[in-house]
């Protein structure tokens, strides 16, 4: 009797263990379609930092994904002609005049409190593995909590936990963590918006967690589907 | 080199109507920048620490504007300009690139113009650069934009993460005046890809008419969070030129050390070798940017140490300051070479 009892705990035990990672998956991919993540699109967007809300710098960007790739062109005008590609893992800065694409990494600041891959991976599915860590009320909404660890080298942090509100998965905040653990930044996401034919949630505020005075807001101005060929994302491509 | 544009232009006009019916995009940019300029030269004994020479002073100007013009990602049309001037000279007129390219295939672009391209991999130095410009260690980054492109006509093939460009080009047409020193026509080739670990490596190979083919090669690797290291070497003549070096990024600092070799074998055997260092302030929004490289001959020669910074005053507007000191043993023996440069400049943006 207690041999059956114990086989039975062993068995309910490891069907849940199974059913948790497919459900944090599920979990994650319903929460990546809140996040502009479209099979080939275009998205025009634009960083504003502000220091204890005051502006202190703004710029454009369009960004053309499509899968695990991304271009990423500055429109502004101090860096305008620059350009930032993504290709999987692999990551390139390329300027103008300068004397060859450079090799950077997704941690790289890009603008303010925004990272490189902040703004090239928008969809945390293709770099983190998902785990539920328990429930949280943020803001008044109650959230599943989502620990994510990176799975990649391109992934731009090691850890993150995703508060996605219950009953739609829709993203509320993010919490981003470095190797060593510390937090670095936290993320909240709002303005949920009809682009391209789907709810996006088209802004979002970063926020330096050493500095909570600092903050760069994403805004997404327009969404394009568009198809997008493969050789956009080639380095040779991209240089222009 | 005009008949090898015809091709590509009447490919270009052939897409025109379907191209003028999807969606275009037209881009721009330009910059000016003005520069006032201090210099000293001496030719003074090696034992004499400082020479006592005037400064003669001078200024500097350089506008440049690019434009390009795009149609649903199946025709571009661009090009750039320069306008530059000095004290001493009046004002000169070049046409930076110009150029047409057709994207025929969802695998295939052809191209043809006034083009700059990069194909060396490092910074200070880029010995398979074979079409690329002048590669100006004290000014890599070419800071006023006065590179002019090279005239060519080239076809890229894509699959997955390799690209193939064979190219024909006319070194000889490189500037407003032709140089002396470039073949009349040159084919190159490089085969590039990105391997799975992340590992960039090319294949470089060019050829002209009485000279011997020359090939190389070059890698570029990023390890971690912070290091990237890339090396490159080209076989050509009796000449081998090779460069490796490193780039790693911490506290906000980026920092290029590079090594250079050149050798030249046969009756007048030769060797010369050259550090590279840059260190600049990391980070493309910075308002204050410092840089400082330092060029150095491992064979006695010299060096040259250039310093300066940038400061963004405002979205458009740039100021800045450089000073260039040079070292080098040369002249008479027991004598050297001096000059110390200063600038001081700003550029605004459009």
């Amino acid at each position: 009797m207690f041999l059956y009892l114990a086989l039975a705990a062993l068995l309910s035990q490891s069907t849940a263990a199974a059913s948790t990672a497919p459900g944090a998956a599920a979990l994650l991919h319903r929460a990546d379609g809140f996040r502009a993540t479209f099979d080939a699109f275009v998205v025009r967007v634009r960083l504003t930092n502000t220091e204890e809300d005051r502006v202190t710098d703004e710029a454009d960007f369009e960004v053309s994904a499509k899968g695990d790739n991304s271009l990423v062109r500055f429109l502004s005008v101090r860096s305008k002609g620059q350009s930032l590609l993504m290709r999987g893992d692999d990551m390139w800065l390329f300027l103008p005049a300068v004397a060859r694409p450079v090799r950077i990494t997704p941690i790289q600041r890009l603008m303010g409190n925004v990272s490189n891959g902040d703004l090239a991976r928008l969809r945390y599915g293709t770099d983190y593995d998902a785990t539920m860590d328990g429930e949280a009320v943020i803001d008044g909404e109650p959230c599943d909590v989502l620990e994510l660890r990176a799975r990649r080298k391109a992934a731009t942090y090691q850890r993150v936990r995703y508060f996605v509100r219950k009953g739609d998965a829709r993203p509320v905040r993010a919490e981003y963590f470095l190797t060593s653990g510390k937090p670095v930044k936290r993320a909240t996401f709002s303005e949920l918006r009809d682009m391209a034919g789907r709810p996006v949630l088209s802004r979002t505020v970063i926020e330096d967690a050493g500095r909570p005075g600092s903050k760069t807001t994403i805004d997404f101005m327009a969404i394009t589907l568009k198809p997008i060929p493969d050789k956009t994302f080639d380095v040779t491509r991209a240089e222009g | 080199m005009r008949r090898w544009i015809v091709v590509p232009v009447s490919l270009v006009l052939l897409a025109f109507p379907s191209a003028l019916a999807a969606g275009q995009e037209w881009t721009w940019r330009a910059r000016a920048s003005v520069e006032a300029q201090a210099l000293r030269t001496s030719d003074a004994p090696a034992e004499v620490a400082t020479s006592v020479k005037t400064w003669s002073t001078g200024s500097l100007f350089v506008a440049a504007a690019d434009s390009s013009w795009e149609a649903a990602s199946r025709v571009k049309l661009a090009g750039g300009l320069i306008v530059s001037g000095d004290s001493t000279s009046g004002l000169r007129l070049q046409a930076r690139e110009a150029y047409a390219r057709l994207s025929a295939t969802s695998w295939l672009d052809v191209e043809a113009g006034k083009r700059l391209v990069r194909w060396g991999v490092g910074y200070g130095f880029s010995p398979t650069g074979v079409l690329d410009p002048p590669r100006l260690p004290t000014d890599p980054a070419d800071r006023l934009g006065r590179n002019e492109g090279m005239p060519l006509a080239r076809a890229d093939m894509f699959r997955g993460a390799t690209s193939l460009t064979i190219a024909v080009a006319s070194p000889a047409l490189w500037r407003n005046e032709a140089s002396p020193l470039g073949p009349s026509r040159l084919l190159a080739a490089r085969l590039r890809t990105v391997l799975p670990a992340g590992l960039e490596l090319g294949v470089v190979a060019s050829a002209s008419a009485g000279h011997r083919p020359a090939i190389g090669g070059n890698v570029t690797h990023v390890l971690g969070q912070r290091l990237e290291w890339h090396a490159e070497a080209l076989v050509h003549d009796r000449t081998l030129t090779a460069a490796a070096g490193f780039q790693y990024t911490r506290a906000g600092i980026n920092t290029v050390i590079e090594y250079h070799r050149r050798r030249i074998d046969g009756p007048g055997r030769s060797a010369s070798n050259q550090l590279f260092v840059r260190a600049a302030r990391a980070g493309a929004d910075r308002k204050l940017m410092p840089e400082l490289i330092v060029v150095r001959s491992l064979d006695g020669g010299g060096w040259t140490s250039v310093g300066g910074v940038t400061w963004r005053v405002r979205q458009r507007l740039e100021v800045y300051t450089r000073g260039t000191l040079v070292r080098q043993a040369g002249g008479a023996p027991g004598r050297s070479r001096r000059a110390d440069l200063l600038a001081l400049g700003a550029t605004v943006k459009f």
